[in-house]
């Protein structure tokens, strides 16, 4: 089982570095979001999953005497849930970014960075194009 | 170069600052006692870094009274000088406050008993001359030559400190005395050859030996109080005399003998040529002074009994003679307006102090009666010692002493000679502070040349620390070869100053190329600093996120290797087949997982990688859901139902605009993107199997298990972790849901407001989500209140069964996202109880607040109360569990039911816009 999920998560990890390391911003939000995807199966995982029914007391007992593991379903869950909300809110980064600029390619994005001048020296004032 | 020419008017009165003379004047006086009375050396230790045996530890010895009674003595005079020179100056305040600081910083390298002491008095002398140097800092030139000298000074102060760390290192003490004791213990240590050098560095560089000669002249920009006291008769010194300290340890180091006499002997020729090319008094005057230091530092290299004595008395003539030489041409400049000995002659008359000091400071260079003539011969003598190799210093002695006689004639007969017609017409003699230090200083020059014996213990005494054993008298014995080979100087000499103004004619057609000038190499480097900084810079620093991701992994997969590398022997757990319902089930999602991976990188439409990516996110559901995790299945599920229906509506309009498409990339470059991803990959599932196979602590499980019925009255264990073991967390959860939406909203105004602007083309209606499909419509008119009522019914049931708030709340997004696409935002928005800010924040304010009542009862913040509320019928159970968890529903309705409209609202025409809405499909090209 541990094997299995393993292969799962490499292959999730893999895929969403290969995107993230992408110059498509779009790419790289997805990309992330994978990555979220497979951390939650990683902690899922830490559980040692296996058995196949619900962390649920029956009624009648006192004790969960069989069940998977609640505490990494507990921390999955909210997990998803943040994670979507993130992802959410970096689309939208994104979405702003392209509409402001035109551009979807991460190289072209350098407010921060601005390129040198030809003498080496750093630009002083970025021209604002709002 | 030169100064502000200024007009002579009546010499203004001196400046009351200089009454700041008589601190000197004290420190000089007490001094002075010191040795008359016999109480050197002295002595003064504090604990400083006790840590590292660092010592505020002060020693006053013969050596340092010399340069104690040089910097107090001279610095007395210039502070009178200067208060006569800088009258009506502006900011002459500061000049006054920065000597101040400059004369502290200079007794206290002087006196310091400790390295680390003497480098933090060294670099501040070094911080004041560049403030010094910089005080006229409206001129490009002073603030250049400032620089200049600090980047040479400090720059050759910090090799110093990585000099005396290592002396240190060697000789197992920062304290110089017990440094000195212990010499010959370590003198042999393999790092001390390369201290010295460290400590050679920082010396020449102080002392403006070549090739760090360059930067001295260039401090001349300074004021001439300034340039008399610093750059002629103490900080400069500062070098002669840490080698001077140093001596006793390494006097019969051959290493030490030749570095110092060859580099000192050369930077004393080479000064003096420099000196013979130059025209204006003060550049004259420094470059001798260079070719002085040189002479020090040769002499302290010098092998043989007397050479340590010359150079003490050479330190403490040369500084009786140049300061004063100084004084005189910023005397000259003050009536004149010029230091060109072109424009100058015959101001013996107009000036008749000036005219005094300068004869009698010029016949002391001239070395006619004491200084430099005996020293001359000194050095004469010294050399016979070791004839063989030192030959050759004797006739640099001789050419330096006949070049410095013509340079005193330069600086005091050519423009005094009363004789000669006077120019400038309009000079005249300054007031009494500018020409009274010069004339005592000179007048001392003389005192001590007519009458040796005044100074000779002293000098003597200073001789003894540097570890010379021979006295003066034995020095000043005449005999007839000294006495013609001074006579053979003075002809030379005389020559060289007649043929002056010809010998500048021959040698301008002789021009050092400027590959083989120091200052070239020196601008070279302040040019080339920044450039390869700068290409350094865009080389590491290009810009590119996605590179500086490939860093940052490959860095960690770098160190991860390492670690497994050397790290302890890792275990995984062994690889077992088994093949029963759940492992098949698991498998095939894994599959699926498999297959949506590829996928997603290799498809090239965004769109349809969106959709793959979000089959990821269902196959991880399917693994939820096999593996005994309904809770999280469901939330994945929903999660991404509501996903796909965000992305779909932003991507369509995202490809709406005309976007600049990233370039195509090479092969290699997706390759090794491929690899590294791989590796990665690899990595984490490595990790997590060797994380698999340890034990596990099953405490926390069995806690959950056991306490969730007893303490939390519920029977689904992840609600009850959720929603009363783990509350705060939860809490702090859906606020950071809360916040993303909050966050969220202003830019997705702003997107919708932007392209509603004109220059925004809209090509609305024709892949967008109008016009809409009425089936879709109807059919999510009847889902929508089935959807909201299983919500209502997960959340209630979630404490004993599958379910809960995080779970009914993403029903209850999705449930308003089809709402949203269906019949517009706006109408999903206005369906929500309270709208989504207020019923996002209100229900997180009800989670926090259901966890308040338990701390009225004492007991933790989030402990959850329970009771029964009998309805007649029926007893229904009430807590304040349901609460907080009715709380998490509604935020994360609120926040990302909110989110998803709001975006989805981003695409759709605006209501009070009718050219869009009507105009939807004629638009359509």
């Amino acid at each position: 089982m541990t094997w299995m999920l393993a292969l799962g998560v490499a292959a999730i990890v893999s895929a969403g570095v290969y995107l993230a390391l992408s110059r498509d911003l779009l790419r790289c939000v997805v990309g992330v979001s994978l990555i979220a995807a497979a951390a939650n199966l990683v902690v899922f995982a830490s559980g040692r999953p296996g058995d196949p029914s619900p962390p649920v007391i029956p009624p009648g007992g006192d004790v969960l005497a069989a069940g998977a593991a609640p505490l990494p379903q507990a921390l999955v869950l909210t997990a998803i849930v943040i994670g979507f909300s993130l992802t959410c809110f970096s689309l939208v980064v994104v979405l702003a970014i392209k509409q402001r600029t035109g551009v979807n390619d991460s190289h072209a994005l350098r407010a921060a960075e601005p390129h040198a001048l030809s003498d080496g020296a750093p630009p002083l004032e970025e021209e604002d194009d709002a | 170069m030169s100064e502000p020419t200024t007009t002579p008017t009546p010499p203004p009165p001196p400046s009351r600052l200089g009454w700041l003379a008589l601190l000197p004047l004290a420190l000089f006086a007490l001094a002075l006692r010191a040795f008359l009375r016999g109480d050197v050396p002295l002595e003064v230790r504090h604990a400083w870094i006790p840590s590292v045996g660092v010592e505020a530890a002060f020693r006053l010895d013969a050596l340092a009274l010399v340069l104690v009674l040089l910097i107090t003595g001279i610095g007395t005079l210039v502070f009178v000088y200067a208060a006569g020179y800088m009258a009506g100056v502006k900011h002459r305040g500061r000049l006054f406050a920065l000597l101040v600081a400059f004369m502290v910083a200079m007794l206290g390298c002087v006196t310091a008993d400790d390295v680390i002491l003497l480098f933090v008095f060294w670099e501040l002398t070094s911080v004041t001359s560049f403030l010094l140097v910089g005080f006229k800092h409206e001129y490009e030139t002073s603030r250049k030559s400032a620089q200049q000298a600090l980047m040479i000074t400090g720059g050759g102060g910090l090799v110093l400190l990585a000099g005396v760390l290592l002396l240190a290192h060697a000789a197992g003490t920062t304290s110089l005395q017990a440094m000195l004791a212990s010499a010959p213990a370590w003198a042999e240590h393999p790092v001390v050859r390369g201290a010295l050098t460290c400590v050679f560095i920082g010396a020449f560089t102080k002392s403006a030996q070549f090739p760090f000669h360059f930067w001295l002249p260039g401090a001349m920009a300074a004021p001439t109080p300034v340039s008399a006291y610093l750059h002629s008769a103490t900080m400069v010194k500062l070098g002669v005399y840490l080698l001077a300290r140093l001596h006793p340890a390494f006097g019969d180091d051959r290493f030490w003998q030749l570095t110092l006499v060859s580099v000192g002997g050369f930077t004393s020729v080479w000064g003096m040529l420099l000196t013979i090319r130059e025209r204006d008094l003060k550049r004259i005057l420094a470059w001798s002074t260079v070719s002085a230091l040189g002479t020090l530092v040769m002499l302290i290299g010098l092998p043989g009994e007397g050479a340590a004595t010359a150079a003490a008395a050479f330190l403490l003539a040369h500084a009786l003679y140049k300061a004063p030489l100084f004084f005189v041409a910023g005397n000259v400049d003050l009536a004149t307006g010029t230091r060109l000995i072109d424009e100058l002659s015959g101001l013996g008359r107009k000036m008749p102090f000036t005219s005094a000091a300068g004869w009698i400071a010029g016949l002391s260079m001239a070395g006619i009666p004491l200084s430099f003539g005996y020293v001359a011969k000194d050095v004469i003598k010294a050399a016979k010692a070791d004839t063989d190799l030192f030959q050759w210093v004797a006739y640099a002695g001789a050419f330096v002493s006949a070049a410095s006689f013509a340079a005193a004639g330069i600086a005091t007969a050519r423009i005094f000679w009363r004789k000669r017609p006077l120019r400038p017409e309009h000079a005249r003699e300054g007031s009494i502070a500018t020409w009274l230090p010069p004339l005592l200083v000179a007048s001392l020059g003389i005192v001590f040349g007519l009458f040796p014996e005044r100074v000779e213990s002293l000098l003597t005494e200073a001789a003894q620390a540097m570890g010379s054993a021979a006295s003066m008298e034995e020095l000043l014995t005449d005999d007839s070869a000294s006495l013609s080979a001074l006579a053979m100087i003075i002809a030379l000499g005389v020559a060289l100053f007649l043929g002056w103004d010809r010998l500048h004619r021959v040698q301008r057609h002789f021009r050092l190329p400027r590959v083989y000038q120091a200052a070239a190499w020196y601008e070279a480097m302040m040019v080339g600093i920044p450039a390869v900084a700068s290409r350094v810079t865009r080389r590491l620093q290009m810009g590119h996120l996605s590179t500086y991701t490939a860093f940052v992994l490959v860095f960690a997969l770098a160190a991860l290797g390492y670690v497994v590398a050397h790290g302890p022997a890792l275990r995984v757990p062994p690889f077992e087949l088994a093949l029963g319902p759940t492992e098949l089930a698991v498998a095939g999602a894994t599959l699926a997982i498999l297959c949506a991976s590829v996928a997603v990188c290799v498809v090239r439409d965004s769109f349809v990688m969106l959709l793959v990516s979000g089959l990821v996110g269902l196959a991880c559901a399917l693994l939820f859901l096999f593996l005994g995790a309904p809770d999280v299945a469901f939330t994945q599920f929903t999660v991404e139902v509501a996903f796909v229906v965000v992305l779909a509506s932003i991507l369509l309009r995202v490809r709406r605009l005309d976007l600049v498409v990233a370039p195509k990339l090479p092969r290699w470059h997706t390759l090794s993107r491929a690899l590294l991803s791989l590796g990665v990959g690899a990595a984490v599932a490595a990790l997590m199997l060797v994380g698999a196979s340890f034990e596990q602590d099953p405490s926390l499980t069995e806690y959950f298990s056991s306490r969730s019925v007893p303490d939390a009255h519920g029977r689904n264990v992840v609600n009850v972790v959720l929603v009363d073991f783990r509350a705060v967390d939860t809490l702090g959860e859906i606020i950071v849901v809360t916040l993303t939406f909050i966050a969220a909203v202003p830019l997705l105004r702003l997107l919708r407001e932007r392209w509603r602007g004109p220059d925004a083309p809209l090509r609305r209606g024709a892949r967008g989500m109008s016009p809409k499909a009425h089936i879709f419509d109807v059919a999510v008119r009847g889902l929508y209140p089935i959807l909201l009522a299983s919500s209502v019914v997960i959340l209630l049931r979630g404490h004993n069964e599958p379910g809960g708030g995080f779970i009914a709340g993403m029903v209850a997004v999705a449930a308003t996202s089809m709402l949203s696409v269906a019949r517009g935002a706006r109408a999903a928005l206005a369906k929500m109880p309270l709208g989504p800010h207020r019923l996002a924040a209100t229900s997180a304010l009800l989670s926090l607040a259901s966890g308040l009542p338990a701390l009225f009862l004492g007991e933790p913040f989030m402990t959850h109360l329970w009771g029964t509320l009998p309805l007649g019928f029926t007893e229904l159970d009430v807590s304040t569990v349901l609460v907080f968890d009715v709380g998490v529903y509604g935020a994360v309705w609120g926040a990302l039911g909110g989110l998803c409209a709001r975006a989805i609202e981003v695409d759709e025409p605006h209501r009070d816009d009718p050219s869009t809405v009507t105009g939807a499909e004629e638009v359509t090209p």
